[in-house]
Formats: structure tokens, C-alpha cells, sequence
């Protein structure tokens, strides 16, 4: 149990940036929100060099 | 940890409509703050469903913005379009009616808008007396502190 906790907590910190991205802006009901909040965190996290999870 | 905090000033510095050095990519402080509003809430997610430790823009102080008055008020071009419908309503009364109530009320709603239009107060109005009148050309009028100031009549 404690292994497939630790294998899940690799996977989601392997998961992309984008994704978690994506996971977030599915909240908000207007696509064009979702648009928006999508564009400025793409471009913030661009900024850092940040593509994965596990580097926040 | 990437010093999010850290980045994200730098940003707001570079992009800031006072930074001098980036003329070509100006933001308004209102962009810049719901930059900042996006960004807090993404890690507030980030923190509920990825147990990350902390919110590095929780003490994000926001830039000051442009207030804008909530009281509505009647720009330069709507007052002189009713001042100019009261004096053609007032002109047309006279010609019409035999009324001097009429003609009298006609005339006060123009001679109100007139006054409002040299920026006096609901209560300045009401108070003024013939005496207050000055050599045909000046209105003494007492102010809302008890002081009093001279305006000028149009001719």
C-alpha cells in the first residue's frame, strides 16, 4: 500500500505542468476564463523554465 | 523550490507601467494585479490538491489602481444639451401659453440647470436671494462651511 502511495505521489509529480494546468482551468465555467488563466500560467511558468511539477 | 515570489517581482517590475526601461511592454496595474490574482489562485490549488507547503504570493500587496467615483454625474456635453432643451422648452411655454405658473416653472428649471453648470451645490441653489445678486454680474454665495465666494455671471 505504502509502495503504490509513494508510486502515485512520483507520477503526479511527474506530471506536466501543462496538464496541471489544464486539471485547474476545467473550475472555471466560461471557456474564455479558462483561455485566459491558461495563457498567463503557460507564460509565467515559461518564464521559470518550469515544465514539470516536481520542479515547483 | 523556484523562488516564485522572487520571479514573479522581477516581472512586475519589468512590465510595470513606471519601469522606464521597458517602454515597448507596458501593463496597466490592474493587469498586473490579476496577473497576480491567476497566479495565487493556481497555487492555492496547488496547495488543496498537491499538498504544496505554501502560497509564495500570499502577501502579494496589490499595485494601486484608478479609482472611479460611483457617484454618477452629467458630463460638460449632456448638461448643455438638457440647458438647451429646458431654454427651448421655457421659449416655446411663452409662446404657447397665457400661464404665468407655467412660464414661471419653465423658467425655473432653466435657471436650475444654468446654475448647476456654474458647479454650485442642490443647497447654494435653493438659498439664493435677489440680494445676492451683485452688480448684475456676481452671485454671492454661501458655501457649505458658512464661508462665502463671489462666481462670476456669464453675460
Amino acid at each position: 500500500m505504502k509502495y503504490l502511495q509513494t508510486q502515485n505521489q512520483i507520477f503526479t509529480l511527474q506530471q506536466n505542468i501543462d496538464d496541471t494546468i489544464r486539471d485547474f482551468t476545467i473550475f472555471f465555467n466560461s471557456i474564455k476564463t479558462q483561455k485566459r488563466y491558461q495563457t498567463v500560467l503557460k507564460q509565467f511558468f515559461t518564464l521559470l523554465e518550469i515544465v514539470q511539477l516536481e520542479q515547483l | 523550490m523556484v523562488e516564485v515570489k522572487k520571479v514573479f517581482d522581477n516581472f512586475r517590475e519589468s512590465k510595470s507601467k513606471y519601469a522606464p526601461h521597458s517602454k515597448s511592454h507596458l501593463l496597466n496595474p490592474a493587469t498586473i494585479n490579476n496577473i497576480a490574482y491567476i497566479i495565487k489562485s493556481f497555487f492555492n490549488y496547488l496547495i488543496h490538491y498537491y499538498n504544496y507547503p505554501k502560497n509564495p504570493l500570499s502577501h502579494y500587496k496589490p499595485l494601486k489602481t484608478k479609482e472611479h467615483s460611483s457617484t454618477q454625474s452629467l458630463d460638460r456635453g449632456e448638461l448643455l444639451e438638457i440647458l438647451k432643451y429646458a431654454k427651448m422648452e421655457y421659449l416655446d411655454i411663452l409662446v404657447k401659453s397665457a400661464s404665468a405658473k407655467k412660464h414661471l416653472t419653465k423658467l425655473r428649471n432653466y435657471l436650475i440647470f444654468g446654475l448647476l453648470a456654474l458647479s454650485l451645490r442642490r443647497e447654494e441653489i435653493v438659498n439664493i436671494k435677489w440680494d445676492d445678486l451683485q452688480e448684475d454680474s456676481f452671485l454671492l454665495i454661501q458655501q457649505k462651511g458658512g464661508s462665502y465666494k463671489y462666481i462670476p455671471l456669464p453675460s
